[in-house]
């Protein structure tokens, strides 16, 4: 039995020498089973990823067969929309798609051929960025690309993650959700695949010609007639529904083809937050407790009894297969999560979902049911509470930059007019005291420094995490005479002893964004007459 | 020696000495899991940018109220969170030890024999079995906390610990960071409210 490591820092420095030796090898393997696949394996380069966006098995569930995609049509029918924004610098940002606008309730269409790995909320919340968006990712030229779809209401997603669509299937109906100026279709088209770090491309450069959804003038032209031959992909998770969530390399190869495919179960679970919990529970080791909990995924028998299975075929259920714990962890979890979300419709429970569905699956979800929401008291208090904080900070390791729909930068990109970016899409949100952390609001909003963490994290292409309160963050980057400060410096007041008890960040002109006090929301306010400047990127 | 002169050697061994403690946690290796000192840079992930500066002193005159909440905040999670895994059943042992520092309903709820049924974990079973300690540093902040009253005050404390076995120290990661209410009792401000 493997035991845990508990000195970090040496099991750190051997996970990372492990990682590099089983990358090496996976590429190799990558490489070598290229002649094995019975169709074209589409070239990692062609994904946008890094030399370490390797996996696991390539038969799994990194490996999805898609049809080649016909010729793309329009996403919406003639007449029924305007073009009123097209694709480059908007509002000192890159619009990264082109803007349809039409009456809420206007057909939306698929685009291309392939299959829907988003549809639903993009996790941005309420108001914010889609808040609602469709991906589907396609094949086109024997080449990923993925098409995003935003805007849309709740009812007016048509479509579930994982269904296979043709061009012209009526998929949504334009919205005017999240950070929408007016009703209309927000439209993408990303070469490389979306959630694979491609890239967004004009999507007018492809549209330019091409025939209106069917039943309008082209119909039953060459969009019918789809070219026939299938091909594999052996992409990061594209083409599998909630697969492209998992940064590729973030965790042993053995386990990757497994987190994304049990990351697919259920939209609520995600491959990252199976990542990071089997990290909390286990390191990634196959060991018992003196509870008698097991394996990778830490099951006690009787649940395992439950939601075990042989799922990598073996001829065994096993906690300790990879395959089988991972899987069974995702059935679980995906169990608790339709839970909660009943009760929180019902009202017996509130809470962040996302939280409780960690601490269900820490002490049952009927300690969620219990408690009516987050259990505390004894070991809840001193085991459970800490233990959901933990995954929670582990999930950005694991986390696909831009797998939810939110703003994507790339770390060649960082700078302080992102960060200001990042802080704007959250204009609006409640102030929560201990609200937000790098992965955006918690508990249903922000503090001053969760915003800043948040903003800064994304601002800089997910590279520079911040401590989490504003004392601490003083002590981060150097200090800038306030009146030299620059966008997206953060800007410090409140000042006592211990240090400065607010944080926000400058955006030029005497102005900040920040998240003021209880009772206020994210906002842009003059600076404060006390405040002192600091640059962290 | 001038005062300048002085202030001058200062700083010029303040910088050795930082950048010495640098080096040594970029390459000593053995206490650290970053390149960079926990709390005077971010957490890079694949740039690290590290500022050796003091942060700037505010002169902001103390408060006695503010610091003797946060001296309970300090000692209570100071001892809260120092864990011995070889005889302790769980964290919820040493919240026992911290009791004089919380009013009695927290107790109450803290001290209440619950638990998951599944233990502390596999990390807290290989601390036991390696006759580890684990020890709490406390550092107490407002960020953004309501206005203080006379009988409330609100502090977010962060919890960086540190294993112990043998000879040899562990960062634990990740830090804790907990959110604190407290009230005031005969004139002594007791923690009311512990929130994850």
């Amino acid at each position: 039995m493997a035991k845990i490591p508990t000195r970090q820092p040496i099991s750190g420095i051997r996970t990372r020498i492990t990682l590099s030796l089983l990358t090496a090898a996976t590429t190799l393997a990558v490489t070598a089973c290229g002649g094995f696949a019975a169709h074209p394996v589409i070239k990692k380069s062609r994904c946008g990823t890094s030399s370490t966006s390797d996996r696991g098995p390539a038969t799994l569930a990194g490996t999805t067969e898609l049809k080649a995609s016909g010729p793309i049509t329009q996403p919406t029918k003639a007449g029924t929309t305007t073009q009123t924004s097209g694709f480059g610098p908007r509002w000192g940002t890159e619009h990264k798609g082109v803007d349809f606008a039409g009456p809420v309730g206007t057909p939306i269409y698929a685009a291309l051929d392939g299959i829907a790995v988003k549809a639903g909320p993009s996790g941005e919340g309420p108001g914010v960025g889609f808040e609602n968006w469709i991906v589907i990712d396609s094949l086109v030229d024997d080449k990923p690309v993925s098409t995003v779809y935003g805007h849309m209401f709740t009812d007016g997603v048509l479509i579930t993650p994982g269904q296979q669509v043709k061009p012209g299937d009526h998929i949504a109906n334009i919205g005017n959700a999240g950070g929408s100026t007016g009703p209309h279709l927000h439209f993408e088209y990303w070469e490389g695949g979306r959630l694979q770090g491609g890239f967004a491309i004009d999507p007018m450069t492809k549209l330019g010609g091409a025939s209106s959804p069917a039943g309008e003038d082209g119909a039953g032209s060459p969009n019918i007639a789809l070219a026939a031959a299938s091909s594999s992909i052996d992409c990061a998770g594209f083409g599998v529904a909630g697969g492209g969530d998992l940064k590729p390399g973030s965790v042993p190869a053995e386990f990757e083809p497994w987190f994304r495919k049990a990351g697919s179960l259920c939209p609520q679970i995600s491959s990252a937050l199976l990542a990071a919990d089997t990290k909390a529970e286990s390191g990634f080791h196959a060991v018992t407790s003196p509870k008698g909990a097991k394996g990778y995924t830490q099951f006690m028998d009787p649940t395992w009894a439950a939601y075990g299975k042989d799922d990598d075929g073996n001829g065994t259920i096993s906690q300790g297969d990879v395959g089988d714990a991972v899987m069974a962890q995702g059935r679980y979890f995906c169990e608790i999560a339709r839970q909660v979300d009943g009760w929180i419709a019902d009202g017996s429970v509130t809470g962040d979902a996302r939280s409780l569905y960690i601490a269900g699956y820490n002490a049952g979800e009927y300690a969620i049911k219990n408690a009516g929401g987050m259990p505390s008291g004894g070991d809840y208090t001193s085991e459970t509470q800490p233990y959901v904080q933990k995954v929670l900070s582990f999930i950005p390791e694991f986390e696909q930059p831009g797998g939810r729909g939110e703003l994507v930068v790339s770390p060649s990109s960082a700078s302080g007019t992102q960060v200001i970016e990042a802080a704007r899409q959250y204009l609006g949100t409640p102030y929560v005291w201990g609200g937000g952390g790098i992965g955006g609001p918690t508990g249903g909003g922000f503090d001053c420094s969760g915003l800043t963490t948040y903003a800064t994290y994304t601002g800089s292409g997910n590279t520079v995490t911040l401590p989490r309160t504003s004392e601490q963050q003083w002590t981060v980057g150097v200090e800038i005479p306030i009146n030299q400060a620059q966008p997206g410096d953060l800007v410090f007041g409140s000042w006592s002893a211990s240090g400065p008890g607010h944080v926000g960040i400058a955006i030029g002109n005497g102005q900040m964004i920040h998240a003021p006090t209880t009772g206020d929301v994210v906002k842009q306010a003059p600076l404060q007459n006390d405040m002192k400047a600091r640059r962290v990127i | 020696m001038s005062n300048t002169r002085t202030f001058v050697l200062l700083v010029v061994a303040a910088a050795i000495i930082a950048g010495l403690v640098f080096l040594f946690s970029d390459f000593g290796g053995k206490h650290t899991g970053t390149a960079a000192p926990s709390h005077t840079s971010a957490t890079l992930s694949t740039v690290t940018t590290t500022t050796v500066t003091s942060p700037a002193v505010v002169d902001v005159p103390s408060n006695p109220a503010t610091d003797a909440a946060e001296d309970t905040v300090r000692q209570a999670l100071s001892v809260a969170f120092t864990w011995y895994p070889a005889t302790d059943r769980s964290p919820t042992d040493a919240y026992a030890r911290a009791r004089k520092w919380f009013t009695e309903p927290l107790a109450a709820l803290l001290l209440v024999d619950v638990d998951t049924g599944r233990g502390p974990g596999t990390q807290w079973s290989q601390w036991a079995s390696d006759n580890a300690k684990i020890v709490a540093d406390v550092n107490v902040g407002c960020s953004g906390c309501p206005p203080d009253t006379d009988i409330l005050i609100h502090r977010v404390a962060s919890i960086h610990q540190t294993a112990i076995a043998d000879d040899e120290t562990t960062t634990v990661t990740p830090d804790t960071t907990v959110w604190i209410t407290l009230t005031k009792h005969g004139g002594e401000w007791l923690i009311d409210n512990i929130r994850y």
